[in-house]
C-alpha cells in the first residue's frame, strides 16, 4: 500500500491550508449562527427615539401630543443656546426636535392645520423621520375625532385611546423568519469549504501524483497499474472520509441533539452526497492542473461560481428566473434547496424531494469523473 | 558466450515527422556498464524510454533479459532499477520516506524492505540526512538521494540516464564510484552521460548514437582505434614561417596541425616514433622551441570526429 500510504504522508505535509480553512469557517458558522438565532420573531419593537420637545401651547392638544410621544420615545428638553442644541443634535442626544406653538390648539380647532408645528430632524437620519411621521398620523387622527364633533378634551383621549392599538407584524417569508435551528447555519456554506477543502487537499496531493517525472518513475516499477490506480482510488476516498468525518464530528459536538434528529441524519446525507461532489471535481482538477498555481485558479473560480449560482451565499429567491434556471446544473444548487427543506419537513417520509436531490448529485458525481477519466485517456494517448 | 540483458533490434520511434530512432541495433551483455553517448537530439533518452517501456514504439523489438518488454511486464520490471535524467523524489517525503517509498513499489516485506532502505541509504552516504526534506539537500545530495531510490531494491539492470547533471566533483566521484560497485556487486548498468571522462572512467563499452542511429560501439580501445586521430602534439614555438608549417604537414603520419598563439598542436594518424621525428625536424632546421607534451586521443575526440558534434551546434545555433 505504498502508494496510499504517500497519499496520507503528503496530506499530513500540506495540513495546514485545511485547518485555517476549517478554523475560519468554524468561527464563521458560529458567528452567523449566533446572530440567526437573534433574529427572532419577538424582537419586534418600535424603535425609541430621542425628542426635544418645547410645549409653549396653553390648550389641550398640545399637551396629548406631548403625552402620545412620551409613550414610545424619550422627551428631552431642548437646551435654551443654539450651539447646545446643535451638539446635542450632532451627537445623537436629540434626534428630533419639536416645537408646539403658543396658539396650536386655537389654530387646530380653527382647523389650521398645515405646517402648524416646528420640527427639525437630523439631517441623514433615518430614525428620526419616523417621529415625523408619528406626529403627522397622530395629528391626521386628532383632526378626524375633532372634524366629527367630539371636543378637543374627548378628542384627544380618544386619539391616544387608538395610537395605542397595535398592529400584529408577521412575517411574510417563513425562511427568513428565526425558526431555522443554529445547526442549519452549520450546513450552510458547506459546499464553498468542502469544495475548497478537497481541492487544497485531494486535487494537491494528486497533482504531485501527476507531475512527469514521478509519474514516468511510477510507471517503470513493477507495481501494475491497476493497483496503483486503486490505491490512488482508495486514497482519494480515504481522505473524503476523513474530511468529511471530521465536519460532521465537530456538528456533533456542537449540536448534538440536531445532530441526533432525524434532521440531522439528512443533513449528514446531503453533505455526504455533495462531497462525492466535490470529490469528483477535485479528481477532475487534480488530474488536469499542471501546478498549484492553476490549481488555486481552479478551486477560486469553481468554489465562488458553485457557490453564488447555486444559492449558497446568495439565497435563490433574489435571484431572477433566468439565473435560477442556469443554478439548477450547478450541483450546489441542489445541495442548497435540500438544505433548506431539511428543516422545514416533519418526518422522513416528507424527504422524497431530498432524496431526489442526492441522486442529481450523485449523477453530476459520476458524470464529472467519466469526464476525468476520459481526459486521461485522451492525455495518456496523446503523450 | 556472455547472456544478453537488453538487446534492441531495429527500433524505430517517430514523432511525427522527427526520426527519434533510426534502426537502432545495441546489446548489452550481463556484468557491463554499459555507456550511451550522443549529442543532444541524439535519441538517448527515448532509447532508454523504449527500454522501460515508457513509450510505444513504431518498428522493431525491445527484450530485456529475453523477454520482449511491455507496459505491464512487472516481472521484468522487478528486476530494473531506473534514475532518470530529471530527479523524480516526493518534495512532501524526507529522504528516507522517499526510499522507502520507490523501494516499497518493488519489495512488499516490510523487513526487507527496511533492510534494503538503510543500506542504499549508506550507499548513497545519505545517513545525515535521512529526516531531511529534498528541497533542503543540495544539488549533489538530490541526485544521491535519486540514486537511491533508484537501487535500493537490488535490481540486477540498473539504467542511469545523465545521474552527475550539475553535480559537483566530489559528489559525482561518489556516485562513479557507487556505480562501479554496483557493477562489481553483479549488476549490469546502462550509463549516459554528456560527459567523456566519466563514461571513459567507468564504462566497459560504449556506444555513440546519432541522429537515433549508432554511429560506433565497443571497448574505448577499439573506438579510439576507429578513429583517424592517433596521437596529438603540442609544442610551445616562439615563430613558425608558413615554409616551416608546410615542411611539418608533409612529414608522415602528420595530417593536420594548427598554429596559434605561440601554440603548436600536431595530429598524427597512428603510426610510431612520430615525436622523434618531429623533433628531428626542429633540430635540423635549429628552430628554438619550449615544452612539448603528447596526449592519447580522448574518448572526446572519437565523439567529435565521429558525431561532428561541434560543428552541427555551430550550424544549428
Amino acid at each position: 500500500m505504498q502508494v496510499f500510504k504517500a497519499f496520507f504522508k503528503i496530506l499530513n505535509k500540506n495540513k495546514t491550508a485545511m485547518i485555517v480553512y476549517m478554523v475560519i469557517y468554524l468561527a464563521l458558522t458560529f458567528v452567523l449562527s449566533s446572530n440567526g438565532q437573534k433574529n427572532d420573531t419577538s424582537d419586534f419593537s418600535k424603535v425609541c427615539m430621542e425628542i426635544g420637545v418645547e410645549n409653549q401651547d396653553n390648550g389641550k392638544l398640545g399637551e396629548a401630543l406631548v403625552a402620545y410621544l412620551e409613550k414610545e420615545n424619550e422627551i428631552k428638553d431642548i437646551p435654551k443656546e443654539r450651539e447646545d442644541l446643535l451638539d446635542a443634535m450632532y451627537y445623537r442626544d436629540i434626534q428630533y426636535v419639536l416645537i408646539i406653538p403658543e396658539d396650536f390648539t386655537e389654530k387646530f380647532l380653527a382647523g389650521e392645520r398645515e405646517e402648524v408645528l416646528e420640527g427639525t430632524a437630523v439631517p441623514g437620519n433615518n430614525t428620526a423621520y419616523l417621529a415625523k411621521m408619528e406626529i403627522d398620523e397622530f395629528l391626521q387622527k386628532l383632526g378626524m375625532y375633532i372634524d366629527g364633533g367630539y371636543e378637543p378634551e374627548q378628542a384627544a383621549q380618544k386619539t391616544l385611546d387608538n395610537m395605542e392599538k397595535e398592529s400584529k407584524v408577521e412575517f411574510l417569508s417563513v425562511e427568513d423568519s428565526g425558526t431555522k435551528p443554529a445547526a442549519a447555519y452549520f450546513f450552510d456554506y458547506i459546499p464553498y469549504i468542502f469544495l475548497c477543502i478537497m481541492m487544497v487537499s485531494l486535487s494537491c496531493v494528486l497533482i504531485i501524483f501527476n507531475e512527469k517525472n514521478l509519474d514516468a518513475r511510477n510507471r517503470c516499477s513493477s507495481m501494475s497499474f491497476f493497483q496503483r490506480n486503486l490505491q490512488m482510488v482508495l486514497g482519494s476516498l480515504g481522505i473524503m472520509l476523513l474530511e468529511y468525518g471530521v465536519f460532521m464530528l465537530v456538528a456533533w459536538i456542537m449540536y448534538p441533539n440536531y445532530m441526533g434528529s432525524f434532521r440531522g441524519i439528512l443533513s449528514m446525507g446531503n453533505a455526504l452526497a455533495f462531497m462525492l461532489v466535490c470529490l469528483s471535481i477535485a479528481f477532475l482538477a487534480g488530474r488536469q492542473a499542471k501546478d498549484d498555481a492553476q490549481l488555486n485558479m481552479a478551486a477560486n473560480v469553481i468554489g465562488l461560481a458553485f457557490s453564488f449560482l447555486g444559492g449558497v451565499f446568495v439565497p435563490i429567491d433574489l435571484m431572477n428566473k433566468g439565473m435560477q434556471k442556469v443554478a439548477k446544473f450547478v450541483p450546489s444548487y441542489w445541495y442548497v434547496s435540500s438544505n433548506n427543506s431539511i428543516w422545514k419537513i416533519k418526518s422522513l417520509s416528507e424527504a422524497g424531494d431530498i432524496y431526489r436531490n442526492w441522486l442529481i448529485m450523485l449523477a453530476f458525481a459520476i458524470a464529472v469523473f467519466a469526464i476525468a477519466l476520459m481526459m486521461n485517456r485522451l492525455k495518456a494517448r496523446k503523450s | 558466450m556472455a547472456e544478453k540483458v537488453v538487446e534492441i533490434e531495429n527500433l524505430v520511434k517517430r514523432y511525427k515527422e522527427l526520426v527519434a530512432l533510426d534502426h537502432l541495433n545495441l546489446t548489452v551483455e550481463k556484468g557491463e556498464i554499459f555507456g550511451l553517448l550522443g549529442p543532444n537530439g541524439s535519441g538517448k533518452t527515448t532509447a532508454i524510454s523504449c527500454i522501460l517501456a515508457l513509450l510505444n514504439f513504431d518498428k522493431g523489438s525491445v527484450k530485456v533479459f529475453g523477454e520482449e518488454i511491455q507496459p505491464d511486464s512487472y516481472r521484468i520490471k522487478q528486476q530494473i532499477g531506473v534514475v532518470l535524467q530529471n530527479v523524480a523524489v516526493f518534495e512532501d517525503l524526507t529522504v528516507q520516506e522517499n526510499i522507502d517509498y520507490f523501494c516499497g513499489l518493488y519489495i512488499k516485506d516490510k523487513t526487507e524492505r527496511k533492510k534494503c532502505v538503510e543500506e542504499a541509504i549508506t550507499f548513497a552516504g545519505l545517513e545525515d540526512f535521512r529526516k531531511f526534506l529534498p528541497k533542503k539537500l543540495s544539488g549533489g545530495l538530490l541526485r544521491r538521494l535519486n540514486i537511491a531510490c533508484g537501487i535500493a531494491h537490488k535490481p540486477k539492470l540498473i539504467i542511469l540516464d545523465e545521474p552527475t547533471v550539475a553535480v559537483d566533483p566530489q559528489s559525482r566521484n561518489r556516485i562513479l564510484e557507487g556505480i562501479q560497485k554496483l557493477n562489481r556487486e553483479g549488476a549490469t548498468i546502462i550509463y549516459t552521460s554528456h560527459y567523456m571522462e566519466e563514461v571513459e572512467q567507468i564504462c566497459s563499452r560504449i556506444a555513440i548514437l546519432d541522429k537515433g542511429r549508432c554511429v560506433a560501439s565497443g571497448t574505448k580501445e577499439e573506438l579510439k582505434a576507429m578513429i583517424k586521430t592517433g596521437e596529438k602534439i603540442h609544442m610551445e614555438v616562439m615563430e613558425l614561417t608558413p615554409e616551416q608549417l608546410e615542411e611539418i604537414q608533409s612529414l608522415q603520419h602528420v595530417y593536420q596541425l594548427t598554429y596559434d598563439k605561440g601554440m603548436l598542436e600536431i595530429r598524427c594518424s597512428g603510426g610510431k616514433h612520430n615525436l622523434v621525428r618531429i623533433l628531428d625536424y626542429f633540430q635540423q632546421k635549429e628552430i628554438s622551441f619550449g615544452r612539448v607534451y603528447t596526449e592519447l586521443p580522448t574518448l572526446n575526440d572519437v565523439f567529435l570526429e565521429i558525431t561532428g558534434k561541434e560543428l552541427r551546434d555551430l550550424a544549428e545555433g
